[in-house]
C-alpha cells in the first residue's frame, strides 16, 4: 500500500509547457531516467504522468507505442494538446481478440465508487500474456524510447517482466506499465510512482507524481504539474 | 472509345426461380425471404403483380389475395452458383469480366477492342444477350464509358443500350431515380423528404458529410455513383496455379494442422517465386466435420516469397482459433504481386528500422488479429467517441510511426490551423487526460426530468453521490440530430481517492463515457 509522503521530502516543480523547448518535467521524471528500466504508474491520473514522458519521446524525435490490455484508450485530443503526436503512436490492442473498435469484456457497475473496467478474470491470464509477447516483439524492433504497457488489472508473469525488463535494457527503452494500484507488478520494477490530481482550482488541476520506490534513488521525491481542467470541469 | 458494358439481369433471384419451376413461367410466382406464413414478397413475377400482390407483403397475407400463388426461397448459394456460371459464360465474351457484390445479377465487364472478333459494340451485345438468352437468363446490356453510367443504361434503357458519348451517358445518370441506387430504405425516405429525388441531387450533397448523415455504405455509393477517374473493368479468370488444397484425416491438434500445411504454403510461395513475383498475403481455408469454414488472411510487412516467414505468421494465426469439431480440409491460396525495382534507400539504418517496425506488426497482426495493431486519426466531430477514429495499420506502415516527428498532434501547429473552442481557453496549460471507453456503458438511470435544470442535476446527482462524490455539470452538447439522438449532458464524478468519473446522461440513462486521469 501506498503511503503518504513524509512531510520533509523535497518538492521538484516541473516547469510549465509554455517555458520553453527545453521545459518539461523535472529531473526525476524524465524518459532519461526511465530508460532501460521497467517503471509502474499508479493512481488516478497516471494518463497524465506517462503524457509527461510522451512528450518528451515525441519533443527529441523517439518513437512511441502503446500497448492495451483493456477495452479503453487515452482520449486522443487531450493527448494531442500535449505535444504528442497520436498518430504516430501505434497502438496494439492484446485483448481485443483483433477487433479494436469492438470493446471486451467490459464490466461496469452502477455503483460508483466500485466502478472497474476489468478484462474478465478467466481471460486475464491470456490478456497479460499477449500484452507481454506484443511488447517483447515491439522492443526487439529498437525503435521506439517509450513503450507504455497500459494493463489495467492484467498481470503480467514475473518470466515475462524479466524479458521486458532484458530488452529494456538491451534496446535502450522505458517500459511504463500502466497499473490499477495493487497488487504491484513485483520486485522487477525500478521505479514506481503514484499519479493523483488535486483540485480544481480556477479551472485548473495539480497532476502530482510521488515516487513510492526508486532503485536508483531515495524514493518519496514528488514532481508536481500543472493541467487544466477539462471543460465542464472548472 | 467505349469500354464498359454494364449486363444487368433484372429480378435475377426470382429469374433463378422461374428457372427452377419452368411449369410457374405462365402462373402467380412470388420470391419471399424464408419458409414462414409470415415471411415478406420480395419479387413477384408481372402475373402476380397483377393480382394485386405487392413486395412486402406477407406470404400468407398474398396467399389469401391469390390462392394460385407459387412461392419459394432462393438460396444464397443458389444464387452464387449460377454468379460463377454467368461469369464463366461472359469470359467467351471478354477477358475482364466483374460481378457486383452489392446486387446480384450485375455484371461488368471490358468491352474494348473487340471489334475485329465480334463486330461492332451492338453486334458484340446482341451475342452476349443471345447466349445469356440460350440459357434461359433475360439480361439487359448497356455498353458506354462508366460503371455507374451503363448501369443507369442498363437498368433503364431498352434490352441493349449503346451510349453515343460520356456527356450523354452522365446526363442520363444524374437524371436517373435516386431509387436506382441500392440504399436502405430508410436512407432513400430521408433523402426524399430534404427533396433529393435524382442521381444528380444525390451527388451535389457535400462529400464529406455523406458518410456522417446517411451512413458508411450511402458514402460508397455516393463515391461510385460520382467518380469521374475510376480504372477499368480488371476481373480475370481465377489463377488456380497459386492455390493448394487438400483433405485432412479428421485434425483437431493445431500442430498437427500446421505440419500439414506448412508443405502446401512451401509449395505456393514457389510458385509465386518462379513467376518473378512477390506474394502479398496468403489466404488459409480451413473446413471442419461439421461444414463450418473459417477464411484467414495473413499478410506480411511487405509483399514476399519467404516461405518460412509466411509459415510463421500462418502458425501464429491458427494458434489462436478455437476449433470445435475435427479440421478435414485445408487450402491455401497466394495473391501474388508485381514486384516493383528496388528502390536504394541513402539511410539504410532507417530503412532497416522501418523493416523491422513493419515485421513486428505483420507478427501482432497474425498473433492478435488484422485489427489489433491500430493507428489513431484525428476525427472532425464534437461527439467525444467520434473526434478520433482508429485505424488499422495493414501492410507496409509509414517509417514515421517509429518516430514522433511531424504528427499531427505535435506543437507545431501548421499555418491557418485553426485550435478547437476548448484550446481557447486562459492559460497554456495541457488538459489532464482522459480515458475513454471505446464503447460507453450504461452506467445507471436517473428519473425522467427535463433539460438541465437544478432539478435535474440533482437526480442526476442522487445516482452518483453515493460515495460522497463532488459532481461537475452539466455540459451540454448536441447529440447526433441527423440520427435523431438526444442531446448529452456531461458530468465529472470526483470521488476521494478514485478516478474521476467522466459520465454523460442522455434521456434516463447515465452513460460512463471514462475517467479523467
Amino acid at each position: 500500500m501506498m503511503g503518504n509522503p513524509p512531510a520533509d521530502v523535497p518538492m521538484v516543480r516541473a516547469s510549465r509547457l509554455s517555458a520553453g523547448p527545453d521545459s518539461g518535467a523535472s529531473k526525476e521524471w524524465r524518459l532519461d531516467m526511465l530508460r532501460g528500466r521497467l517503471s509502474e504508474i499508479t493512481g488516478v491520473a497516471r494518463l497524465s504522468a506517462v503524457a509527461v514522458l510522451a512528450r518528451e519521446a515525441h519533443r527529441y524525435g523517439e518513437g512511441v507505442a502503446w500497448v492495451s490490455a483493456v477495452d479503453s484508450l487515452f482520449f486522443p485530443p487531450d493527448l494531442a494538446r500535449w505535444g504528442v503526436a497520436v498518430d504516430r503512436i501505434p497502438v496494439v490492442f492484446a485483448a481485443a481478440g483483433g477487433s479494436a473498435a469492438v470493446p471486451t469484456e467490459g464490466v461496469a457497475s452502477a455503483n460508483a465508487s466500485a466502478v472497474r473496467t476489468n478484462v474478465r478474470p478467466d481471460m486475464s491470464p491470456i490478456v497479460a500474456e499477449r500484452t507481454a509477447r506484443a511488447a517483447e516483439t515491439l522492443m526487439r524492433t529498437g525503435a521506439f524510447a517509450l513503450l507504455v504497457l497500459d494493463l489495467g488489472t492484467v498481470r503480467p508473469a514475473t518470466g515475462s517482466l524479466g524479458r521486458l525488463l532484458r530488452l529494456a535494457g538491451i534496446h535502450d527503452v522505458a517500459v511504463v506499465a500502466l497499473t490499477d494500484g495493487d497488487p504491484s507488478l513485483g520486485s522487477l520494477v525500478g521505479v514506481r510512482v503514484n499519479a493523483s490530481h488535486s483540485g480544481p482550482i480556477d479551472g485548473r488541476l495539480t497532476l502530482d507524481i510521488t515516487a513510492i520506490k526508486d532503485k536508483r534513488r531515495r524514493p518519496y521525491w514528488r514532481v508536481r504539474e500543472v493541467c487544466c481542467a477539462p471543460d465542464g470541469m472548472y | 472509345m467505349l469500354r464498359t458494358a454494364c449486363i444487368e439481369l433484372p429480378f435475377f433471384r426470382l429469374q433463378l426461380l422461374l428457372r427452377a419451376h419452368p411449369e410457374w413461367r405462365d402462373m402467380p410466382v412470388a420470391r419471399v425471404l424464408d419458409d414462414r406464413p409470415r415471411a415478406p414478397v420480395l419479387e413477384l413475377n408481372r402475373v402476380a403483380r397483377g393480382a394485386g400482390i405487392r413486395a412486402g407483403m406477407p406470404y400468407a397475407t398474398a396467399l389469401a389475395v391469390v390462392p394460385s400463388l407459387q412461392a419459394a426461397v432462393v438460396d444464397d448459394w443458389e444464387s452464387e452458383a449460377r454468379i460463377e456460371e454467368i461469369t464463366e459464360l461472359l469470359y467467351t465474351f471478354t477477358p475482364h469480366v466483374e460481378a457486383w457484390n452489392a446486387r446480384s445479377g450485375v455484371f461488368w465487364v471490358d468491352c474494348s477492342g473487340l471489334e475485329r472478333l465480334w463486330g461492332d459494340a451492338r453486334e458484340w451485345a446482341q451475342n452476349v444477350h443471345t447466349a445469356l438468352g440460350n440459357r434461359d437468363f433475360y439480361a439487359r446490356i448497356a455498353a458506354g464509358f462508366t460503371r455507374f453510367g451503363t448501369l443507369v443504361a442498363a437498368h433503364t434503357a431498352s434490352p441493349i443500350h449503346i451510349s453515343e458519348s460520356a456527356g450523354e451517358e452522365r446526363s442520363a445518370a444524374d437524371s436517373a431515380s435516386i431509387r436506382l441506387l441500392p440504399l436502405e430504405q430508410g436512407v432513400l425516405r430521408r433523402l426524399e423528404r430534404l427533396g433529393i429525388r435524382s442521381i444528380g441531387a444525390f451527388l451535389s450533397l457535400p462529400a464529406g458529410s455523406i458518410a456522417t448523415r446517411f451512413g458508411a455504405e450511402a458514402d460508397v455509393l455516393y463515391r461510385f455513383a460520382g467518380d469521374p477517374g475510376e480504372v477499368p473493368v480488371r476481373g480475370e479468370r481465377g489463377d488456380t496455379s497459386h492455390c493448394r488444397e487438400m483433405e485432412l484425416p479428421s485434425l483437431r491438434d493445431v500442430e498437427a494442422i500446421i505440419s500439414h500445411l506448412e508443405p502446401m504454403i512451401s509449395s505456393v510461395v514457389e510458385s509465386v517465386r518462379v513467376r518473378g513475383v512477390r506474394m502479398a498475403s496468403l489466404h488459409v481455408v480451413l473446413r471442419d466435420e461439421d461444414g463450418d469454414e473459417c477464411r484467414e488472411e495473413v499478410k506480411p510487412a511487405e509483399a514476399s516469397c519467404d516461405a518460412r516467414f509466411f509459415r510463421k505468421l500462418v502458425s501464429l494465426r491458427l494458434y489462436t482459433l478455437e476449433y470445435r469439431s475435427p479440421v478435414v480440409y485445408a487450402a491455401v491460396t497466394g495473391e501474388p504481386i508485381a514486384e516493383l525495382p528496388g528502390q536504394g534507400m541513402l539511410f539504410s539504418d532507417v530503412r532497416r528500422i522501418t523493416q523491422s517496425v513493419n515485421r513486428a506488426f505483420a507478427l501482432l497482426r497474425a498473433e492478435l488479429g488484422n485489427r489489433a495493431v491500430v493507428r489513431v486519426l484525428d476525427a472532425d466531430a464534437h461527439i467525444p467517441e467520434e473526434r478520433f477514429r482508429l485505424e488499422p495499420i495493414d501492410g507496409a506502415s509509414d517509417p514515421s510511426l517509429s518516430s514522433g516527428k511531424h504528427g499531427a498532434g505535435s506543437e507545431e501547429r501548421q499555418p491557418g490551423e485553426h485550435e478547437r473552442p476548448d484550446e481557447q481557453r486562459a492559460g497554456h496549460e495541457p488538459p489532464a487526460v482522459r480515458r475513454i471507453l471505446l464503447k460507453a456503458q450504461p452506467f445507471g438511470w436517473v428519473e425522467r426530468s427535463r433539460g438541465c435544470s437544478p432539478r435535474a442535476v440533482a437526480r442526476v446527482a442522487k445516482v452518483l453521490h453515493r460515495s460522497g462524490a463532488q459532481l461537475f455539470g452539466p455540459f451540454r452538447i448536441a447529440g447526433r440530430w441527423w440520427r435523431g439522438e438526444p442531446g448529452r449532458s456531461y458530468y465529472f464524478v470526483r470521488q476521494e481517492r478514485d478516478r474521476t468519473l467522466w459520465v454523460y446522461r442522455t434521456g434516463r440513462t447515465l452513460w460512463l463515457q471514462g475517467y479523467v486521469e
